[in-house]
């Protein structure tokens, strides 16, 4: 009994959120009376991750770390579906499902007639069993698949107004810098599974010794995660979701994820001095930058979420220092406070005590290049067009006019100015050789078909300008994907986990 | 680069000055809307009043691009529900296009086809092109060829025939009329290649089309868009709005831009020479560059458009378009600009000019970056053309490319041999593509454009295929331009005045039917009487009060009482205008402890420095970093706690932080400081207001009120004035549902500064005097009304004789009952309220909603509002109105030469009008008009709200107040004659311009006969005639109004008679 609590802690909320992600798939027309059906079954997977996690809090609370393995997973390395905690991981659990609860609770009511109310809702809980699987998982590889779940839930409410090419562009700027952090992780993972032929969060200290680049790839990936130097940019734009959306992810829980993962590599750092002093460094350095642009943001969410960023970054150095129970603490004070800021942001105006919020101190009042540098927020956003993106797209473009020359060629896909169309309905005139041509010839037929048949009859002309935006995006976000660095990674990872099922 | 030479003397006028006035003028056509805390209602076309309705929607369409009606298709809807009669459509139309409506335009197989036929059809189906690909899909698979058209009727049909054969072959007979090639027909391609023009001049007609496109309403960023895909807002906005909002913030930010004191250019001008973010972006000479524009931005703007070449003729329309494009911050710059004493304003002084010399300068900086990599010329307008038309078919290639007209082979090519700057490669493309396509020529007809009109007009006239090909290509023409005659804003029009039509005539129904059966008398003297507000959102309480109690008597007037003045309450730190907004008051009052109370005072204030104190340590909580942290960890998981309570039972928490308030801040007796200094004689103005009111003021003051509103004689032992506010949690909107007559703030102090002079033994005598007089065993006792909770705040209940206590207790009892059920009717339309709920449940339902920091509808606002009627409230006692009328008392009986009537039109028309046109606009085009969902909204600067981290400033109503309103103008009825009416219009130029613009209906109803007359533009007053018997009969509201959420018409409500309904 206690077992299957615990395993439904994460998985209640992440199955209701993606069965309501899943609606539209399901071609039932969305109706303002559902709204109290998902309330319904909201409440309930959050009841469940509560109780499991008090269950966790009171597992932890006599002894010390506890696991609980559900089944195996992979044997090549060795992973367990399994859950484990210390107290502070339990705490840290339980708080963020009560956020998850507060957040949910509040958009059930704000969410209202909205016409994408399932898919909101669905993100939402969706993330919120993600989050819970990303403290509890015993293995690296389970605090993986939540990390990657949670970030595509955020990215996916940021852009939450596809009608708004900043919120679609939010949305993949917070997508493409996680990649950053994304792919540090696997990289860890590749060398841990290379070096222990398993991943388990017990044997980190055994992992930091025999593979010292992986407390530092760690840090890297939570540094991306919580928004720390130099990946800040991104969570600014976050901001462009609805109100509770941006509470959950970047006012109580996503943006602690990079903590929660120095929380369980903590044992690392405790090894590594250089791991932990480039934690130290980064958070430190945050704090102090992001606490200064926070003070200068003209809005409300933009001031919140700089603020945000800079306590994060206190309990960064605090995990870095060996103070792992109070950034515990820290967090779990964070978050909820925060959530709550978040939540009330709308009423700033009558929170104010007079007509304008306290001023800061007189000396710094007066410096005006810093006023202009921190409301620009350090020009970071400027300073990573220049030194990453641009680079970046100059050494796709050359990647990709190889394709054109070389990769193309090869394929027989047919290319060149001025060549004949395709014959979508026969196949038959089409210039090309190779199966890539001919299959994809015929797969797109068969949507056509398809969409003369539904597009056409039942949705009318709505659907096929929001796929082509969807469309439009994909490409972008593939043409990403795509840069050279993300597939030298990830063939990395493929090599170091190659290597690492050897026996 | 070089500027080009700055001509500033030159003997033609003066460009400067020029500019300046052009820039005057672009203001008024922003949004006018105040810093969101003093948000106030107003008509949202105000600019353009003097045009009238539906000029003035022309105007701004054509400036805007959006839209001044409902879509068509959301008319059609509200017909397909009944809420549009096919009577309203027809009377709609003939009182816009009567004459020769019924001529017969031609006859086609023994049927005459008449323009309203034709009309007709055009209103009932939509008839409007379709997508080419939307054509062929219906051919190949859809329900259009073997189904008749929605809105065919069943003789149209018998006509016709059996669909699947009769369709085809009309579909045939139609394009054979038409003269349509068949649509597999190769030839049709062929064919209209024949003749076609040599690639190079057609690459420059695409160009022509491009720039004249650019001309007729676009900017250079539209012009540069369109050649280059790369939009330049991109690079302009963000940091114009980073800028602009840092320098309007008025106390957000805890940490401000120093040095505002000498205006937005100048500060704009510093922080871009000195930033470094222009260097990484690559423009590291142009810091140096804007820092050398001139100090004065006019001179400024000057140089820049000389610069960009722009043509004087071209300047006020460039100014204009590109101030439209961030509509709201260049709003609230003008705002600020043209409100000098406003406190951030003085400490940061902004206006139009400097935004738009900043926008400029953006834009050239930027602008040239782009147009250098791509054309090799500066951004000048001049330069520009010539560049194009030397490389024509590149720039056409670009712009087919980014227009994505272009097939996939084509566009990789024009890529390719784009980005390879090879004009030869760019050439060859651009033949490829005028081979592949070629240019369709505007004048001939098409398929999916004149045909699908025309078959679908076929199928709703009756018109089967033989005759329509009998008739041939003339009938076929004569029919399309009958069609042409009717376009979609003629449509709209006679749509917008339908859903007026069926509303009116509901009213005007159900108004004789009151008469009808009997108006209201005042028998005895009346337990109570009590004037609300004149507010939508009385209606509704008023109503229950009076049919529940009816020995009491109520009143509806302008929520300000006839005391305009600046306010100064206890706690308060500056006064606020509490007055209509075109009102300046002259008179000043403060909220003062008694006298004796000063011990009481000291605590009280005392125990304020210390809330203050504590939300100020709370607010530092939000931002700062180490005192933050350390504060978080001390109490940050207790803060939750009442914050959990807050969210899942609010009533106990608001109990619980009442009762916590009342032990840190003890209440002071305090009163209002209503009477000047007896040596206070200077006569008061709107620049030097008095301290208080004058004796004769305070007489001026009461007498205008009860004559205002009739009430002169059998005043009751207890007269109410009620104030109104709303309290909600979590909106930054929260003014725009407080009390229009107050600037968008309570009214309760103006109903307590009126209770205090009306009490006074000097006024009565001076009333008495007037020949108003109130008995002594009448106490007037002020009060404020929260509409979202329903609760009511009593003001210097202290000081009611003990005499009256039980009277009072009495009207307590009755009020109780009356917000229940005026809360029961409100939840009907409330999706979170509970269903079918007892009165006390729904009183516990908007109390907790008003608590509620997760709702965005605390309550419905002014959604409801449509009619105004100023007359005695005899018209309309036992009326179920539904909610949607303002009601202003107005007795004619005591105003034989209508100055009374004049002031209350005077004050209560832009009113009345300014909240309705304000939800009408906000609701026709909620993203352009009003300000979108509340969902991602964003506080900025005190000033406003911004979608997301960066947008444009968004004025009017968010989506959640209006999306159950009905646009609808203003059914504006007044107990008067036509001649009287038509005199205060000739006196009173403000109501004239409403009345005459068609901005409201204006009806007359005979104070002596009720005869209606209803007030046509350009015609005059005339004669309506209603039918009291369509009236339906209930006994009490809820009968009525129960079991369903949408509007219902109005009802005569009859306690003691049975059921009936004609």
């Amino acid at each position: 009994m206690l077992e299957l609590l615990l395993a439904a802690g994460p998985l209640a909320p992440a199955l209701v959120g993606a069965a309501l992600l899943a609606w539209p798939l399901v071609g039932l027309p969305w109706e303002e009376r559902h709204e109290r059906g998902v309330a319904r079954a909201a409440a309930l997977a959050l009841l469940v991750t509560v109780a499991a996690d008090a269950a966790w809090v009171a597992l932890t609370l006599g002894g010390g770390p506890t696991t609980h393995t559900f089944g195996r997973w992979l044997d090549l390395p060795r992973v367990a579906w399994a859950l484990s905690a210390d107290l502070p991981l339990a705490a840290v659990a339980l708080v963020l499902a009560l956020a998850s609860v507060g957040a949910v609770r509040f958009a059930l009511t704000y969410m209202h007639r909205e016409a994408r109310f399932a898919k909101f809702l669905g993100g939402l809980l969706l993330f919120a069993g993600a989050m819970q699987l990303l403290v509890l998982g015993a293995s690296p590889a389970l605090t993986f698949l939540g990390w990657e779940v949670a970030g595509g839930c955020s990215a996916l409410l940021i852009a939450y107004r596809t009608e708004r090419p900043a919120a679609v562009a939010g949305g993949l700027r917070a997508l493409i810098t996680n990649r950053v952090g994304d792919a540090a992780f696997l990289l860890a993972l590749g060398l841990w599974a290379a070096d222990r032929g398993s991943l388990d969060w017990a044997e980190a200290a055994s992992v930091a010794r025999e593979a010292p680049a992986v407390p530092f790839l760690l840090v890297v990936a939570a540094a991306a995660k919580s928004a720390q130097l130099p990946f800040t940019p991104w969570i600014a734009r976050a901001m462009e979701g609805p109100t509770p959306s941006s509470t959950l992810f970047y006012g109580a829980a996503m943006v602690h994820a990079g903590l929660v993962l120095l929380l369980r590599a903590e044992p690392m750092l405790a090894l590594s001095a250089g791991a932990a002093a480039t934690a130290a460094g980064l958070g430190l350095l945050t704090a102090a930058l992001a606490g200064l642009s926070a003070l200068a943001q003209p809005d409300v969410k933009g001031g919140l979420v700089q603020a945000t960023v800079a306590q994060v970054g206190l309990g960064f150095v605090g995990v870095a220092l060996g103070l792992p129970g109070w950034a515990a603490l820290h967090l779990c004070a964070h978050a909820l406070v925060r959530g709550i800021q978040f939540l009330l942001s709308p009423s700033f105006l009558t929170d104010l005590a007079g007509d304008r919020n306290t001023p800061v101190p007189a000396w710094l009042a007066a410096r005006g290049g810093w006023q202009r540098a921190a409301r620009e927020r350090f020009y970071l956003e400027a300073l990573h067009e220049a030194a990453i993106a641009a680079p970046l797209r100059q050494l796709a473009a050359g990647l990709a006019h190889l394709d054109d020359r070389v990769v193309e060629r090869l394929s027989g896909q047919p290319g060149g100015a001025c060549a004949q169309p395709a014959d979508p309905d026969t196949g038959a005139a089409v210039d090309g050789r190779g199966f890539a041509v001919a299959s994809t010839v015929r797969v797109a037929a068969a949507v056509e078909v398809i969409e003369e048949l539904l597009v056409g009859r039942f949705i009318g002309e709505g659907l096929p300008r929001g796929t082509g935006r969807v469309g439009a995006t994909l490409d972008g976000l593939e043409r990403r994907l795509a840069q050279p660095w993300v597939i030298a990674v990830v063939v990395a990872i493929g090599i170091g986990l190659a290597f690492g099922s050897t026996p | 680069m070089a500027h080009a030479p700055h001509s500033h003397a030159g003997p033609a006028a003066d460009p400067r000055a020029a500019l300046g006035a052009a820039i005057a003028h672009i203001g008024h056509l922003l949004p006018a809307q105040a810093p969101i805390r003093d948000f106030v209602h107003h008509n949202t076309l105000h600019a353009d009043q003097h045009r009238g309705f539906d000029e003035a929607i022309a105007h701004a369409c054509a400036r805007t691009g959006a839209a001044g009606y409902l879509p068509e298709a959301a008319f059609r809807e509200r017909r397909a529900a009944g809420r549009i009669r096919a009577q309203d459509l027809r009377t709609a139309l003939d009182e816009r296009h009567g004459a020769g409506l019924d001529d017969v335009l031609l006859t086609i197989g023994g049927l005459p086809v008449t323009r309203r036929s034709v009309w007709m059809a055009q209103l009932e189906a939509d008839l409007s092109e379709i997508s080419r690909a939307r054509l062929d899909h219906e051919r190949r698979h859809g329900e259009a060829f073997c189904t008749f058209a929605p809105g065919v009727t069943a003789a149209d049909a018998a006509r016709l025939g059996d669909p699947a054969s009769a369709l085809p072959a009309l579909w045939e007979a139609v394009r054979g009329v038409l003269g349509l090639p068949a649509p597999d027909d190769a030839a049709d391609e062929a064919a209209s290649a024949e003749g076609a023009p040599s690639p190079q001049a057609r690459a420059a007609a695409v160009l022509a089309d491009v720039w004249a496109e650019v001309e007729a309403g676009g900017t250079w960023r539209d012009l540069l868009l369109r050649l280059t895909g790369e939009d330049l807002d991109d690079q302009t906005t963000g940091p114009l709005i980073r800028a602009l909002s840092a320098f309007l913030d008025a106390g957000l930010a805890p940490w401000a831009p120093p040095e505002r004191g000498d205006g937005f250019w100048a500060a704009w001008r510093r922080a871009a020479e000195a930033d470094r973010a222009w260097s990484w972006a690559a423009l590291g000479s142009d810091g140096p560059r804007i820092a050398a524009l001139p100090a004065d931005p006019l001179d400024a703007l000057v140089l820049l458009l000389d610069a960009m070449g722009v043509p004087e003729d071209q300047r006020e329309p460039a100014l204009e378009r590109t101030a439209l494009r961030l509509p709201g911050w260049a709003g609230m710059a003008f705002w600020r600009g043209t409100h000098p004493t406003d406190d951030a304003q003085g400490a940061a002084p902004v206006d139009l000019a400097a935004f738009l010399a900043a926008r400029f300068a953006l834009e050239k900086v930027h602008g040239d970056a782009l147009c250098l990599r791509i054309f090799g010329v500066p951004l000048h307008l001049g330069e520009l053309a010539r560049a194009l038309q030397q490389r024509a078919p590149v720039a056409a290639l670009r712009v087919q490319l980014h227009a994505g007209l272009l097939d996939a082979d084509l566009g990789a090519a024009a890529r390719a041999a784009l980005a390879a700057g090879d004009d030869a490669a760019c050439a060859a493309v651009w033949e490829s593509v005028c081979a592949r396509a070629p240019a369709a020529r505007a004048d001939t007809p098409r398929a999916e454009r004149e045909g699908w009109s025309l078959y679908l007009l076929c199928q709703l006239l009756g018109l089967p295929a033989a005759d329509v090909s009998a008739a041939g290509p003339s009938a076929a023409q004569a029919l399309l331009a009958a069609m042409a005659a009717f376009p979609a804003l003629a449509r709209q029009r006679v749509w917008q005045d339908a859903l007026e039509a069926g509303l009116r005539e509901q009213v005007l129904d159900a108004l004789t039917a009151r008469r009808a059966a009997g108006l209201w008398t005042r028998s005895a003297r009346p337990s109570a009487q009590i004037a609300f507000c004149m507010d939508d959102r009385e209606e509704g309480i008023r109503r229950h009060l009076e049919a529940h109690h009816p020995h009491v008597e109520t009143f509806g007037v302008a929520g300000f009482f006839g005391v305009p003045m600046h306010f100064t309450g206890l706690d308060d730190r500056r006064s606020f205008p509490l007055c209509p907004i075109v009102v300046r008051p002259s008179n000043a009052v403060r909220e003062v402890p008694r006298p004796g109370a000063e011990a009481a005072a000291a605590a009280h204030a005392a125990g304020e420095a210390r809330v203050a104190a504590w939300k100020r340590w709370r607010m530092g909580l939000q931002r700062s970093v180490l005192s933050g942290a350390l504060a978080l960890d001390a109490v940050g998981l207790g803060i939750a706690v009442p914050f959990a309570l807050r969210l899942a039972a609010p009533r106990l928490h608001r109990r619980a932080a009442e009762a916590l308030r009342a032990a840190v801040v003890p209440a002071a007796p305090t009163a209002l400081a209503v009477t000047a200094a007896p040596d206070d004689t200077a006569p008061a103005s709107p620049d030097a207001p008095r301290r208080g009111f004058a004796e004769g003021e305070q007489v001026d003051r009461v007498a205008g009120l009860l004559r205002n509103m009739g009430l002169v004689t059998d005043f009751a032992r207890l007269v109410v004035l009620m104030g109104h506010g709303s309290i909600s949690q979590n909106n930054p909107h929260l003014a725009a549902y407080d009390c229009g007559a107050c600037s968008g703030r309570h009214g309760g102090p103006n109903a307590r500064a009126f209770a205090a002079m009306a009490n006074r033994p000097a006024v009565r005598a001076g009333l008495a005097a007037r020949g108003i007089a109130i008995p002594d065993d009448t106490h007037f006792l002020g009060a404020e009304h929260n509409t979202c909770d329903e609760a009511i705040d009593w003001y210097d209940l202290d000081l009611l004789p003990a005499s009256h206590r039980a009277e009072h207790a009495a009207l307590l009892a009755a009020l109780d009952d009356a917000r229940a059920h005026s809360a029961h009717e409100r939840c009907r339309k409330l999706f979170h309220a509970p269903p079918a709920p007892t009165p006390q449940r729904a009183l516990r339902h908007v109390e907790a909603r008003s608590l509620d920091v997760s709702q965005p509808r605390p309550e419905l606002g002014h959604a409801t509002n449509a009619v105004a009627i100023v007359g005695r409230r005899a018209l309309t006692r036992g009326l179920f109105l539904d909610r949607r009328a303002f009601l202003v008392s107005y007795d004619p009986g005591v105003d034989p030469d209508g100055r009374v009537l004049e002031g209350i039109l005077a004050a209560v028309g832009p009113v009345g009008a300014g909240i309705n046109l304000e939800y009408y606009f906000s609701t026709v085009e909620n993203e352009r008009w009003g300000c979108g969902s509340k969902v991602p909204h964003n506080l900025v600067g005190l000033v406003g709200v911004m979608e997301g981290s960066e947008s444009d400033l968004r004025t009017g109503l968010p989506r959640q107040m209006i999306e159950v309103h009905e646009p609808v103008r203003l059914l504006l009825v007044v107990e008067a004659t036509p001649d009287t009416l038509l005199g205060i219009a000739s006196r009173q130029p403000g109501v004239l311009e409403l009345v005459a613009g068609a901005w409201v209906q204006l009806i007359s109803l005979d104070p002596a006969t009720g005869a209606l007359a209803r007030f046509r533009p350009g015609i005059g007053f005339v004669p309506v005639d209603p039918d009291p018997t369509r009236v339906p009969q209930r006994a009490t509201s809820a009968e009525w109004y129960a079991g369903t959420m949408d509007f219902v018409p109005p009802a005569l409500l009859t306690p003691d008679a049975g059921v009936t309904h004609a």
